[in-house]
């Protein structure tokens, strides 16, 4: 039997061919396979490097049908170990691309993992200096503000 | 909807941005909702840090805080904890907003389950056994000693508890020592069996007990309500929490009164203060409320929020 596939373009007009069942893990893609049958997705505000990532997650986490009783290609435990490698594997500014197209097509479990990579990243962070340096955020308060704040959130021991 | 539509929606989604990443000039900018997300799995202590990384940080954190500390709930169901975010500003289907975590305890071991572990700050997991066999009639609450020790406490009932005394026997176990302790045999007092999960309290842990006191003819009868209460430890939230006690009158008009621990004395009275009442209302939407039931009180939206098998029941003041 084979496959329906779709094929999804990158802003550098590269074309993918995914199989449906791989694509329509994102909900985006899903609704727009319905009202489009046959026809090309562009994605134009996704990269070649990151819609390829994206469909690498994807093809991991893709549950087969016809298969019958045992569905799922890899244990629960296997594909978490595999998340945690995935995300571990990608740099910091690829890693939030990564996370606002899945974001952006709607695929709850990459956006759960790429959000618990960038949470556990600002976990890590001593202080405030490192924040900013990590997400290059301009620091937009005079040191009497900063003051201010320490103050307000000293915990009480 | 066309496919522009449908393309002007998905990129009104990039938003506002209060984080970005830069690369060869490159900037990747994150909306504020995703930030929020991503905010809230940081621990509430790291987040503190970070208040004056910036203006917007600052104002999203605090935001975020308010927000937890409304509604940020740990939950035993079916042997699974869950660490879940509510909604008590209005009335739904279902007020579990979000589970922010999950642990199965019929998982093993439990360090496969990294999430939970994060939440209650477990490096490891060790297996404890009771002095004498298990009981699923037993609770062990879990506590700090006044020298600031944790401990365990396990209560072990020899029969239902309800109405009618029964032997209750009270051990300790010492994690310095690794050992059981037998600190106590009594009739005076049981937990009736639906009450024995006990409810949390900004750190201690509190049960709906009978108390039995001999009357004339020297019989144990049950003789009032007894708040029995366990130092514990803190988990989570910073807000104020208090006790509170749902009572209904059984007459035609069926009202229920919710009352709010005040005060507890050194002798360990407790005084109650109305805080809700829900007058007239229909038995219906509380026919699920329970002797022993957990339930959470929003006062400022007069709003309480009980667990139920199909959805969450309400009650309006």
């Amino acid at each position: 039997m084979s496959k329906k596939m779709i094929v999804l373009k990158s802003s550098e007009g590269v074309s993918f061919v995914v199989e449906e069942a791989v694509a329509r893990q994102s909900k985006i893609i899903s609704f727009l396979v319905e009202e489009f049958p046959d026809r090309e997705l562009p994605l134009t505000n996704m990269t070649s490097e990151i819609l390829r990532k994206t469909i690498e997650y994807c093809k991991k986490h893709v549950v087969e049908d016809d298969g019958g009783g045992d569905s799922s290609s890899s244990s629960s435990g296997d594909l978490k170990e595999w998340d945690v490698k995935f995300v571990a594997e990608i740099d910091q500014p690829r890693l939030m691309d990564l996370l606002m197209a899945a974001n952006y097509l709607d695929i709850p479990s990459l956006l759960d993992v790429t959000c618990q990579k960038v949470a556990d990243t600002i976990a890590a962070c001593n202080d405030e200096k490192e924040i900013r340096a990590t997400f290059n955020i301009e620091n937009d308060f005079t040191e009497e503000e900063v003051e201010a704040i320490r103050m307000e959130n000293q915990y009480p021991i | 909807m066309s496919m522009m539509r449908l393309w002007l929606k998905m990129m009104t989604r990039w938003g506002s941005s209060v984080m970005t990443a830069t690369e060869n000039n490159r900037t990747v900018y994150l909306p504020e909702d995703m930030l929020v997300e991503i905010l809230s799995r940081v621990s509430e202590a790291s987040l503190a840090r970070f208040c004056s990384t910036s203006k917007g940080w600052n104002a999203l954190i605090k935001k975020e805080r308010k927000l937890d500390n409304k509604s940020l709930v740990i939950m035993l169901i079916d042997r699974s904890v869950y660490l879940a975010r509510l909604d008590l500003q209005g009335i739904h289907d279902s007020n579990v907003v979000k589970v922010i975590s999950q642990l199965s305890l019929n998982d093993r071991p439990l360090s496969t389950s990294s999430d939970i572990r994060h939440v209650f700050h477990w490096e490891t997991s060790m297996m404890i056994k009771p002095l004498n066999s298990y009981s699923s009639k037993d609770t062990y609450p879990l506590g700090k000693s006044s020298s600031n020790k944790y401990k365990i406490l396990r209560v072990h009932h020899h029969g239902h508890g309800y109405l009618e005394p029964c032997l209750v026997e009270y051990e300790i176990y010492d994690f310095k020592s690794n050992s059981w302790r037998v600190v106590g045999k009594t009739r005076e007092w049981s937990i009736p069996r639906m009450c024995r999960g006990g409810t949390s309290v900004n750190g201690n842990t509190y049960w709906l007990t009978f108390t039995f006191r001999p009357n004339r003819q020297g019989q144990r009868i049950p003789y009032d309500v007894l708040i029995f209460q366990q130092r514990g430890l803190n988990l989570l939230t910073r807000e104020e929490q208090k006790l509170c006690l749902l009572t209904s009158s059984r007459d035609e008009v069926y009202d229920i009164d919710i009352s709010m621990g005040t005060k507890i004395k050194s002798t360990g009275d407790m005084s109650w203060s109305k805080l809700l009442i829900v007058e007239r209302t229909h038995r219906y939407p509380f026919i699920t409320l329970r002797t022993g039931m957990i339930f959470l009180v929003d006062r400022e939206n007069k709003v309480i929020v009980h667990p139920s098998n199909s959805s969450n029941c309400f009650g309006r003041g």
